[in-house]
């Protein structure tokens, strides 16, 4: 729009668009694109921020990880109504078993007692009150502190700005064909404009689907509209969305009904049924167990594999039956039919988003692309100062207006960092056994955010980026160091014993080490704010962000 | 893991391919323009192994899962060829051959 | 900035972009935020609408009704945006909103009987 309001061209409008959709709530956008890529490694997270379960190392073979389960199992809960087994796998390195009464759902999400186990040893294990993983991914659609509605909401109205920003973003880059490739370092602007095109367009898909699936996963608050007209409430419409993946079955054993206790009868050998399942699925990794009424003449075994079938049909596992006394299988249900367009678009999308049921490689993938689009925003956000510094420089002293941006860019990117950081020292440096602690860590998170703004708001923007960066570089390099030292598996010994979750977690914090250092290297090369005149007599201002 | 390297090595080739069809990537390149004809060829060669990528990607698992992953292997195969046209643009036809030889490697350990 | 009499369009004189202080003059600002706000509501209200409109109209699949109202609405909803934007005067932005929003109520009314 402009100042004169003389009408212009699609493109200058939605340049105008793009800069202000995207500035208004960039920070916030930012917080939440990287606590969201974060999140689709929420539960290695919580497996590093848990160290009295890193001395779990499972056996090899998922037949044995189940029979050390099954004899915890029958030592301490013969009589329960049901058990769920989660075996460990490439995301989780100990064994959880869900112990359940004779009248509750053995199907029900909530509920039941939940005991993590040693997966070699079959002993319970306790570990430290902490949010984990999860904080990072309520925090990402939730916020903290605030109202749920009002935050979503909030997240919602973020994400459509970001849609817009998309839109308008790919309706005014001209050449997007022909700049595909292009980035020419070490020209300042120029440079952060192929940067943030670059990152744009190179992960474009990826930000289409996480942004636009964002929305629907909101739908419920924001825009229920929809699904209100032809269904009662959610549940109805979430049932619905179930039976249309849900393969053909007789005996559908849910709604918790009390199931008449049968006569006591020995429970079949579960690693047999697990190598069976094994032989079945040709290797694909085992997810979880379900004894319904063990130990009873009703006993049956479920098997459910680790990754799901696919993500047009949303929470749909491959599953197979036993027979609990016997240990044969039982004949597989019809498979479901392919759920309706409409619906199968819908599921994929929301699915992709969560990371939900995805096996490892896609979900590293998922991650990589929401790291480049943090990159775009970050280089977005910062690419909107360096463009009106010669513009500033000109005034004398920087508006408020730009002086405002400046601060809250270092402190909503690197700050940010910093707060993730303090979360993970709070999480090891505060006494295991003290009252609380799991908000306490939060708190960390929360004042390091703000010191990171303070120091932004009273600091010049270069000597702010710099100190902003180091800190979160040092801090990151020494993670993985603390890691051992304060109950943790070291790096050498989680990637030697397989222990990829904890592994992972050590390795990403030195990966974002060596890249905060980098960028703090080339921040510091580039000197300081230096404006020189071009041939024509205009001003030209060198890279300074 | 095999089928990651299968995959990327044919994105980064299309890539490659797709960047040395444009004039302003020829002269990064080559130093030079290359003629209409050898430009087309490369576009297609570039299309062609994308495609590739996509139908090794399919052939592997539920289609929109393995979709999307090609997706996400295009994105970083893309990462990986702009940021050697902008550092190494020199050594791409030595990329290429890198990215050549592994991927044969890779399909013949089956 | 000169006073050009005629814009491109023909329709007004220019107005004065900047006050005597340098800021953006308050009718620009306000301009600006009409037209925000325009996207934000009137876009969610389309949307809404939409999403009944197709709900209804597809009420006898429900499981793809739901989902088909919601995903169309949520395209509606940046569509509009983008549309407020894209428009050379706010009354053309208006009136295409509103004209959208009238149609598919009809619609709505339409398909829900």
């Amino acid at each position: 729009m402009r100042p004169d309001f003389k009408p212009e061209g699609p493109r200058q409008a939605m340049s105008w668009l793009h800069t202000w959709s995207g500035l208004i709530l960039g920070w916030l956008l930012f917080a939440i694109f990287l606590t969201g890529t974060l999140s689709f490694f929420h539960q290695e997270i919580t497996a590093w921020m848990k160290p009295e379960l890193h001395r779990s190392v499972p056996p090899p073979d998922p037949a044995q990880q189940a029979r050390i389960a099954v004899d915890y199992l029958q030592k301490r809960y013969p009589d329960a109504g049901s058990w769920t087994i989660q075996l460990p796998n490439e995301r989780s390195n100990v064994t959880v078993v869900t112990v359940r009464g004779q009248d509750e759902d053995p199907r029900a999400r909530r509920g039941g007692t939940r005991i993590t186990l040693d997966s070699a040893t079959g002993e319970p294990l306790a570990s430290r009150d902490t949010r984990g993983g999860a904080f990072l991914f309520r925090f990402h659609f939730e916020l903290y502190g605030l109202p749920r509605i009002w935050a979503r909401w909030i997240v919602g109205g973020a994400t459509l700005f970001m849609f817009v920003a998309i839109i308008s973003g790919i309706i005014t880059h001209k050449k997007i064909f022909a700049d595909f490739f292009t980035f020419r370092p070490g020209k300042g602007q120029r440079s952060w404009m192929d940067a943030h095109n670059a990152t744009a367009v190179l992960a474009l898909p990826f930000h289409i689907m996480i942004t636009f699936s964002g929305l629907l996963l909101l739908m419920f608050t924001i825009m229920p509209w929809g699904v209100n007209q032809v269904y009662q409430n959610r549940l109805q419409f979430l049932q619905d969305q179930a039976r249309t993946v849900a393969p053909v079955s007789q005996d559908s054993g849910r709604g918790g009904a009390r199931r008449a206790a049968g006569a006591p009868a020995r429970l079949a050998d579960l690693g047999a049924i697990v190598a069976d399942a094994g032989r079945a699925w040709q290797g694909a990794p085992i997810g979880s167990i379900s004894v319904i009424a063990p130990n009873t003449a009703r006993a049956q075994v479920e098997v459910r594999a680790l990754h799901g079938t696919s993500v047009a049909a949303r929470f749909s596992y491959p599953i197979l039956r036993y027979d609990g006394l016997t240990g044969a299988r039982l004949p597989e249900h019809a498979a479901a039919p392919s759920p309706p367009a409409a619906v199968a678009v819908y599921n994929a999308l929301i699915t992709l988003h969560e990371g939900r049921g995805v096996d490892i490689a896609l979900r590293w993938l998922l991650f990589l692309s929401g790291i480049v689009g943090s990159a775009m925003v970050a280089s977005g956000l910062v690419l909107w100062c360096v463009k009106r510094l010669p513009q500033q420089q000109k005034r004398g002293a920087k508006s408020f207006g730009y002086r405002f941006v400046e601060a809250a860019n270092a402190a909503a990117i690197a700050g940010l960092a910093i707060a993730c950081a303090a979360f993970f020292y709070a999480n090891r440096l505060l006494p295991a056994d003290m009252a609380g602690r799991a908000d306490y860590e939060i708190h960390a998170f929360f004042i390091a955010w703000l010191a990171a703004l303070a120091y932004a708001c009273v600091r010049p923007a270069r000597q702010a980026w710099l100190g902003l960066l180091a800190t979160a570089g040092a801090a990151y390099a020494v993670l993985p160091v603390l890691n051992p030292l304060t109950g943790g598996r070291a790096l050498w010994d989680s990637i030697v014993l397989g222990q990829w979750a904890i592994a992972s977690f050590d390795l990403a914090c030195m990966a974002f080490a060596v890249l905060f250092a980098f960028i703090f290297c080339k921040l510091r090369r580039h000197g300081g704010i230096a404006a020189r005149k071009d041939a024509r007599g205009g001003m030209l201002a060198e890279e300074a962000a | 893991m095999r089928l990651f390297i299968l995959v990327w090595c044919a994105c980064a080739l299309g890539f490659m391919s797709l960047a040395v069809s444009m004039h302003r990537h020829q002269e990064q390149v080559f130093g030079k323009c290359l003629d209409r004809v050898r430009s087309r060829i490369a576009a297609a060669a570039g299309w062609l192994f994308l495609f590739l990528g996509l139908a090794l990607c399919v052939r592997a698992g539920a289609p929109s899962n393995m979709i999307s992953y090609w997706a996400g292997v295009l994105t970083l195969a893309a990462l990986v060829v702009g940021l050697c046209l902008a550092y190494r643009a020199r050594q791409l036809p030595a990329l290429a051959a890198i990215a050549a030889i592994v991927a044969i490697a890779a399909a013949s350990v089956s | 900035m000169t006073n050009a009499l005629r814009t491109s369009a023909g329709t007004r004189p220019a107005a004065p972009a900047h006050t005597a202080a340098g800021g953006l003059a308050l009718r620009y600002r306000l301009a600006v935020l009409y037209r925000f706000a325009l996207a934000l509501a009137g876009g969610y209200a389309c949307a809404s609408v939409t999403a009944m409109a197709i709900a209804a109209a597809f009420a006898s699949h429900r499981a793809s009704a739901a989902a088909g109202a919601t995903l169309a609405a949520f395209l509606v909803h940046a569509t509009a945006f983008i549309w407020v934007f894209m428009a050379h005067s706010a009354a053309k932005a208006t009136a295409g909103m509103a004209a959208y929003g009238l149609a598919i109520w009809a619609l709505f009314l339409y398909a829900g009987a």
